[in-house]
């Protein structure tokens, strides 16, 4: 790396303070959001003498909470504005989600994973005025109260009962919206004047149309809100700037405050002022959505005419740059999700999660790194801080200099960024949008064409300029309603109610639909069948469950802020939840494919087949296993049968070593799954996009279930994304690589995440501690060699048609030497499914997940 | 013909260029007793035991016609007893015991070397050929080489060099790199040590030396084993040797034990290497002071050096 933090002393400060802040619940956004409801809105209403919209009500509640919430300007900052009152904050949404919390309140300092800081006149604020008022208004109360009124003739099934029971899906939409990269460009170059100026004259051009009408308030005055707040910075900049004795902080503070003053209203016009604008943005768009996956799209493409020009006329050099970016960097970490306790289980280490593009081609297929791309490689390898989530796209024509920085930054990070492969996620995201059976393209209807609402062909170029949303799923940045995270499904859960005719034996119920007793199946092709079927059903009622949420959302909690930034909403004059974006789409992720794609060959070869396997064992004589044996062996969690146990583990072929047998059923899971979600059309008129990341429910839903036929026992975690169970993939990582490339198809819209780690790089495998010291390696020098080495490993398993993995370089030792000295490894970050955490605010559980992921060594 | 095989590793990025495949080929006339695969001296197929994946399920007791299974400490073999049928190997569930050593065809062996194609190509990287001593089996290893050449795909071969010249001269078209040894430079040490002649080491890479035009498909590497190779007059031997042929680069490869362990898995007996291994450790830890001559010697002889990291004097 050309940069050293011990370069930047200010960084340094501000890395460290936010590395050791304590988390603390924030209720300002809470209390302002409330107070608006129940104080402000009946007056207006008794006002105006009308019943207010839901999305300008929204608008003005956004307003209320950004001119009253608290503003403030920390030490040495650069880049000014939090997201919550507090250092390091989380927010409360109690329309939403938090109701959940509510419970816990008085344990959530005390609890042991992921512990909030809560003061009493906090906890007696959500008790006594917060939390009573969303008690019964809330986005799922409503959904189930739509759900309810709703015909159904045909469906029989409650979608809400099966997700309360928690083992099945989880439906993120009751928590609000998320996973989206918005149009932070526009707001950055427009400005929201210009903004406010443009819904002024939409809404005279729809005069009349009281909807309309409505919308376009709303959007001035969101623009309102987020303009109040700038200037209340831009005021408290002035006012510390007056008190400040030291001379440099002084200007820096009254540069701030100028800075603040113009933008967001007007458009930036250095890279200072456009940094400080997208945080605004960021920061707005978290009092109104859930703090999950906001993403903040291509950062190296539409930064860099403000860096490229400052350069130029000589007010900005590298360096500064740099530190400005780190200050950004810093201060996107100001956050965590706020969870209940369960959550640290699923959405272990807190993340907010906003992923940071860069790299890739641009919209003329042109590579499009720049010198950005590489200060931004620069400030994440030099920070390792948890946020962005830098994602690196890769092309077939990237240059070699990038690959090797994007290589040198996992080894220092010791594991950002994850990279993506352009080549295959390009004509991916094309297919994230379902043809219209009439598009410009096609004026005529085409046969076979989906039957939803439809969204036409997208052109090459939008698809060319897709951001990575969330974890690791694609969109057309600044275009795109895509929710890509609206769904997480335990695809193991699928397997057992196949198992079982339906039956879940962790709850004693019948669940599913009768699909058969496995006991008489007479073939393979009978259990796929019956696992296909209960797949297929807990995906209607994931659909049927999104979508009354969606309904609900329309209702209560449109997002007007949002929809001033998703292009189609200004036009169509709608909010985005109605479905105004460009595109409209639903990701829906499968959690435990390696696990039943390993279940399903442990049946087929030991009970089916029986080929290329030893006699099981010589008290049996025969080849094979019965039905009968393996399901009591894993309905008592192979305590009593450790030799089917043993053979199982070892002699059954496993996904991740390239072996076609294990990969087909692999494929198999997948196919299903894509199948299953890509036939269904959401509430917006677009299409669900089916994809493979997990977060950290392979870890939660692990500790729920039972032992399973591929020999992994109960409560033990699943294994990640489509990454090959740990230990199992004994191949090393390039037959692990080629086994995840082969999964690869088109449809596989909304991507997958997959993991991969390495004991410390330049390590040398051997017990002898005096080697590293000793020796070099052979051949060229060690640590260039390992990085050169790691991009072609990169480039090979992209060119083979892998999408996405990610690195986490820290060998067990380390992981372990974290796990008893946490206050050692503060800023350890590893990678999860899709994200990065600090590995010390992982729970126990995650930790040991991590822990047992296969570590590849380079082997002398 | 086929080839006796124990292990395919991929991804290795430390025997040749690029990302590499290296089998190992089983059976090594040399005894040395810093062994990195004790696994691979014999040239049969051996049972191997790894003794704390049993699960005393005694499935490997039932198969067994010879009464070769024992339930000694850390034993499972009585390995005067066990012919080596495998039977037991075939009935434990629990790779406790495995068969070290399988037969393949070369086009078999190709296929398998084949599935890393794509990393070959990004990376300029191919197959070695490992041992044992894989010249030993060279009519294979021959009829291999050429598969892979036929291919496109590097290939590299590590050698001790002790072999007959003519089982050199079979393969010596078909390999792209020859990978080394040279060990000790005392001729009767040397015997005492590894059992092997070096004689026919330093015969046999003088005549590979002068036959390739292209010097750079033959790289010498010396491992360093503290008080047999890692000794002043020794390397000064082999540098002296190097540049009075020509040759003007050596790789030093690190000393470590990990070999040790393996030993128990095939039933060998351990020999002094880990208490002398122990001894010696402060010192290699040290080396930049310690060991500083190296550089020096072949700095003297015109040889430039890989694989030596620097260190700076603490």
């Amino acid at each position: 790396m050309k940069y050293s933090i011990k370069d930047f002393p200010r960084l340094e400060r501000l890395r460290k303070t936010m590395l050791e802040a304590d988390r603390a619940v924030c209720v300002e956004r809470a209390r302002y959001y409330t107070e608006y409801y129940t104080e402000v809105l009946p007056e207006e209403e008794k006002a105006e003498g009308r019943n207010i919209p839901p999305v300008l009500r929204q608008a003005r509640a956004f307003r209320h909470i950004m001119t009253n919430r608290s503003v403030k300007i920390f030490p040495d900052e650069l880049i000014v504005g939090s997201t919550t009152s507090k250092l390091l904050g989380g927010l409360i949404f109690p329309e939403f989600l938090h109701l959940a919390v509510w419970p816990e309140l008085n344990t959530i300092s005390k609890r042991k994973d992921n512990p909030f800081i809560i003061e009493q006149r906090e906890i007696d604020e959500l008790n006594d005025v917060i939390f009573p008022r969303w008690m019964e208004t809330n986005v799922l109360q409503r959904a189930k109260e739509i759900w309810e009124g709703t015909e159904k003739s045909e469906v029989k099934v409650n979608p809400f009962n099966i997700l309360e029971k928690f083992s099945f899906y989880l439906l993120s939409k009751a928590n609000g919206i998320s996973h989206i990269a918005p149009h932070y460009a526009k707001g950055i170059e427009q400005g929201f004047g210009y903004i406010i100026d443009e819904a002024e004259k939409k809404r005279q051009e729809a005069r009349g149309k009281r909807e309309t009408e409505d919308f376009y308030l709303a959007i001035k005055t969101i623009a309102d809100g987020i303009i109040a707040f700038a200037n209340r910075y831009s005021d408290e900049a002035l006012r510390l700037s007056e008190k400040e004795k030291e001379s440099k902080r002084k200007f820096e503070l009254i540069k701030i405050a100028d800075i603040c003053k113009r933008i967001p209203a007007r458009p930036a016009r250095t890279f200072h002022e456009a940094l400080q604008s997208l945080w605004f943005i960021q920061i707005a768009l978290h009092q109104e959505n859930y703090d999950m996956g906001i993403s903040f799209g291509r950062g190296d493409q539409y930064l860099y005419p403000y860096y490229k020009r400052d350069v130029e006329i000589g007010i900005l050099k590298e360096k500064d740059a740099l530190e400005l970016l780190g200050c950004f960097w810093v201060k996107s970490t100001d956050h965590v999700a706020f969870t209940p306790s369960t959550g640290s289980l699923f959405f272990g280490g807190t993340p907010s999660n906003q992923p940071m593009t860069i790299g890739g081609v641009d919209k003329n297929g042109k590579d499009a790194t720049n010198e950005l791309t590489y200060l931004m490689l620069e400030a994440s390898a030099m920070l390792g801080v948890r946020e962005p989530n830098l994602s690196a796209r890769i092309h077939r024509d990237s240059p070699q200099e990038y690959l090797l920085k994007v290589a040198e930054a996992i080894k220092e990070s010791h594991g950002t960024p994850a990279v993506y492969n352009d080549d295959y996620i390009i004509p991916i995201v094309k297919n994230t949008i379902r043809p219209s059976k009439s598009s410009p393209q096609h004026p005529e209807p085409v046969e076979g064409w989906g039957e939803g609402g439809g969204e036409g062909v997208m052109p090459i170029e939008d698809a060319r300029d897709y951001a990575v949303i969330g974890c690791v799923e694609a969109n057309v940045h600044g275009k795109t309603f895509g929710m890509t995270g609206a769904a997480l499904v335990n695809m193991v859960s699928a397997l057992d109610l196949a198992l079982n005719d339906g039956y879940y034996p962790r709850r004693m119920e019948q669940v599913g639909p009768h699909t058969g007793d496995p006991r008489k199946f007479k073939s393979m092709d009978e259990l796929r069948e019956a696992y296909r079927i209960q797949i297929e059903f807990l995906i209607m009622n994931v659909v049927n469950g999104n979508n009354t949420l969606g309904k609900a959302h329309q209702e209560l909690t449109p997002t007007p802020f949002l929809s001033s930034l998703i292009d189609g909403a200004m036009e169509k004059g709608m909010d985005v939840t109605m479905g105004s974006a460009v595109y409209n789409s639903s990701g829906v992720t499968g959690m435990g494919l390696s696990d039943v794609a390993d279940s399903l060959t442990a049946i087929q070869y030991l009970v089916f087949e029986g080929i290329d396997l030893p006699p099981y064992g010589s008290k049996g004589g025969n080849n094979k296993v019965t039905m009968e044996e393996m399901l009591s062996a894993v309905e008592d969690d192979f305590k009593n049968n450790p030799v089917l146990h043993a053979i199982i583990i070892n002699k059954a072929p496993k996904y991740g070593n390239n072996n076609p047998k294990a990969d087909a059923n692999a494929k198999f899971v997948a196919d299903v799954f894509c199948k299953a979600v890509s036939q269904y059309d959401n509430y917006r008129g677009g299409k669900y996009n089916p994809g493979f990341w997990t977060m950290t429910t392979h870890v939660g839903w692990g500790k729920l279930g039972g032992a399973l036929p591929n020999g992994r026992k109960a409560n033990q975690y699943y294994a990640s994304g489509v990454t090959p169970a740990g230990g199992m993939d004994r191949e090393g990582p390039t037959s692990s690589l080629l086994s995840a490339a082969n999964l690869t198809t088109e449809d596989i819209t909304n991507i997958y995440a997959f993991n991969q780690r390495f004991g410390v790089i330049t390590g040398n495998g051997s017990n002898n501690p005096s080697l590293p010291e000793l020796v070099e390696g052979r051949g060229e020098g060690r640590g260039e060699g390992d990085i050169k080495k790691l991009s072609q490993l990169i480039r090979a398993y992209f060119n083979e048609g892998g999408l996405q993995v990610q690195f986490t370089v820290a060998d067990a030792a380390m992981l372990r030497d974290a796990q008893k000295n946490p206050e050692k490894h503060r800023g350890l970050i590893v990678r999860i499914s899709g994200y990065t955490a600090y590995f010390v605010d992982l729970n126990q559980d995650c930790q040991s997940e991590i822990i047992a992921r296969t570590e590849h060594r380079i082997i002398e | 013909m086929k080839g006796l095989i124990y292990e395919i590793q991929r991804y290795c990025v430390d025997d040749g260029p690029g990302i590499r495949t290296v089998v190992f080929l089983k059976g090594c006339p040399l005894r040395c007793p810093w062994c990195h695969n004790p696994e691979s001296q014999d040239c049969r197929q051996e049972i191997g035991v790894y003794i704390n994946r049993c699960i005393n399920c005694m499935e490997c007791y039932e198969a067994c016609p010879r009464d070769a299974i024992v339930f000694n400490n850390g034993e499972r073999i009585d390995r005067e007893a066990c012919d080596r049928c495998g039977l037991c190997v075939d009935v434990c569930p629990s790779r406790c015991l495995v068969r070290i050593g399988r037969h393949y065809e070369p086009d078999e062996l190709l296929f398998e070397i084949l599935k890393d194609l794509p990393f070959y190509k990004t990376s300029n990287g191919g197959v070695t050929f490992s041992g044992g001593e894989p010249i030993y089996q060279s009519e294979f290893l021959r009829e291999a080489l050429s598969l892979c050449k036929r291919k496109g795909i590097h290939t590299a071969v590590e050698t001790s060099g002790y072999a007959p010249w003519e089982k050199f001269e079979n393969i010596i078209e078909d390999a792209d790199l020859f990978l080394y040894d040279l060990k000790i430079w005392d001729a009767k040490l040397h015997k005492e040590v590894t059992g092997g002649d070096n004689r026919i080491v330093k015969e046999n890479f003088i005549n590979l030396f002068l036959s390739l035009r292209d010097k750079s498909r033959i790289i010498p590497r010396i491992p360093l084993i503290p008080n047999w190779t890692l000794t002043k007059s020794n390397l000064e031997g082999w540098a002296k040797f190097l540049n009075e042929l020509g040759c003007r680069e050596v790789h030093l490869l690190p000393f470590h034990d990990m070999g040790e362990s393996k030993k128990a898995v095939v039933g060998i007996e351990t020999a002094s290497l880990k208490r002398m291994a122990l001894k010696e450790r402060p010192k290699l830890r040290a080396y930049s002071t310690e060991y500083s001559y190296i550089s020096e010697i072949f700095d003297t002889n015109g040889i430039s050096v890989k694989g030596l990291r620097e260190v700076s004097p603490t």
